[in-house]
């Protein structure tokens, strides 16, 4: 499984002066800088399983991101004050889901990343609203987000914003944790 | 709910092959009915059609060699499953490479709390550790909250949250913030006219 990237801060009224731009695959040296302070940012959480250094990950979320850009609705937008590119959004779709009755395609936000200094002015709104467009004009009705889950201020955001907590993804090493098991259980599952 | 691991003697796990996939249905089935029983946040697809979809994935998952699908019996019949896919490694994360996902783990609803779901993972566990993949992630419904309870007992962490939101479904909720609070984004390629 590969885990979403989100970020953003609660945050009011959406930013005035920044302007939304989709890029392509050739532009996405524009965003490198803002997925280090993504990442930087997700580091502070002290979540797991430990997250790699942003030198290391750059190039493989690279080639993630073009993977994505050949699926069918898949898109991906900066945002801009002035000359500086201060969010990002990337956006794909799969479909149909196996489980949940959603509509034949559902969208899923891969990542947002907000520029360190600029969260909580308003671009995170701006660009959510821009993608919910962006979908609605793709005829994609659904959107599922992930956020890690220790990044409240994502949390409290997408709740605002009408979204729901719905699943939660487990992670860890069985060898390593075998020691320590509690012998009691319960099952369940999907 | 009470649990023994001594409940189950007389269940035999074995791996399942792929061209018998048909007879996990009713398991799948099974789930199903305990998500819309447990009052599932998202909607739930019709079951026929849900396990024709997920019987696609699993055929596509089980190409890879060293995915696996499990089967407990109970005199023959099937009454629990699990489907494990591997990944390469995460791009974001330092898992090992590859690594491993519990796709599906599910139980017929009187053999749950019996201890089959820990054998189950008991050798889920095992076979991972034969292939040298130490990574393990699984999934979890929110309203699930017995399953999200025994992973956890296991020593599986969140991780992360999954978020579901239909802004499309009726009126878009940026068209509902929109009037809540004028619009002003600076750039609107090819949208809706703004009035």
């Amino acid at each position: 499984m590969h885990f979403s990237q989100t970020d953003a801060e609660p945050e009011g009224a959406p930013a005035t002066d920044v302007a939304i731009e989709f890029i392509g695959v050739d532009d996405l040296a524009l965003i490198e800088p803002l997925w280090a302070d993504l990442v930087e940012h997700h580091r502070s959480f002290r979540g797991f399983p430990p997250l790699r250094e942003p030198a290391d990950s750059w190039p493989r979320m690279v080639a993630l991101y073009r993977e994505l850009l050949e699926e069918p609705d898949a898109f991906l937008m900066v945002a801009r004050r002035g000359d500086d590119v201060v969010g990002y959004a990337a956006v794909r779709t799969q479909g149909p889901e196996q489980v949940w009755k959603t509509g034949e395609r559902l969208a899923e936000l891969e990542t947002l990343s907000i520029a360190e200094g600029e969260r909580g002015s308003g671009v995170g709104t701006l660009m959510m609203d821009e993608v919910e467009r962006e979908c609605a004009r793709r005829g994609i009705d659904d959107l599922f987000i992930g956020v890690e889950i220790f990044n409240q201020g994502a949390f409290r955001f997408y709740e605002r914003l009408g979204y729901h907590h719905c699943f939660t993804w487990l992670y860890g090493k069985p060898a390593t944790m075998l020691k320590e098991r509690d012998p009691e259980e319960k099952a369940g599952g999907r | 709910m009470s649990q023994h691991d001594t409940d189950t003697p007389d269940v035999v796990i074995e791996h399942l092959p792929v061209e018998r996939l048909d007879e996990l249905e009713p398991l799948w089935h099974a789930m199903l009915d305990h998500l819309v029983l447990k009052g599932n946040p998202v909607p739930i697809r019709p079951a026929a059609e849900s396990w024709l979809l997920r019987r696609a994935v699993y055929e596509e998952i089980l190409q890879r060699p060293e995915a696996f699908a499990l089967v407990a019996r109970r005199n023959g019949r099937p009454v629990g499953y699990a489907v494990v896919r591997i990944d390469d490694a995460d791009p974001v994360w330092y898992t090992g490479d590859p690594q491993a996902e519990l796709e599906s783990l599910a139980l017929l609803p009187d053999e749950r709390g019996r201890g089959l779901g820990t054998r189950l993972m008991d050798v889920v566990e095992a076979e991972l550790e034969k292939l040298g993949v130490s990574d393990l992630t699984i999934g979890v419904d929110l309203v699930n909250d017995g399953a999200l309870r025994f992973y956890e007992r296991r020593g599986y962490r969140g991780g992360f949250l999954l978020m579901y939101g239909r802004p499309g479904g009726g009126e878009w909720t940026a068209l509902k913030r929109e009037r809540e609070r004028p619009y002003r984004s600076m750039w609107l390629p090819d949208g809706p006219p703004k009035e």
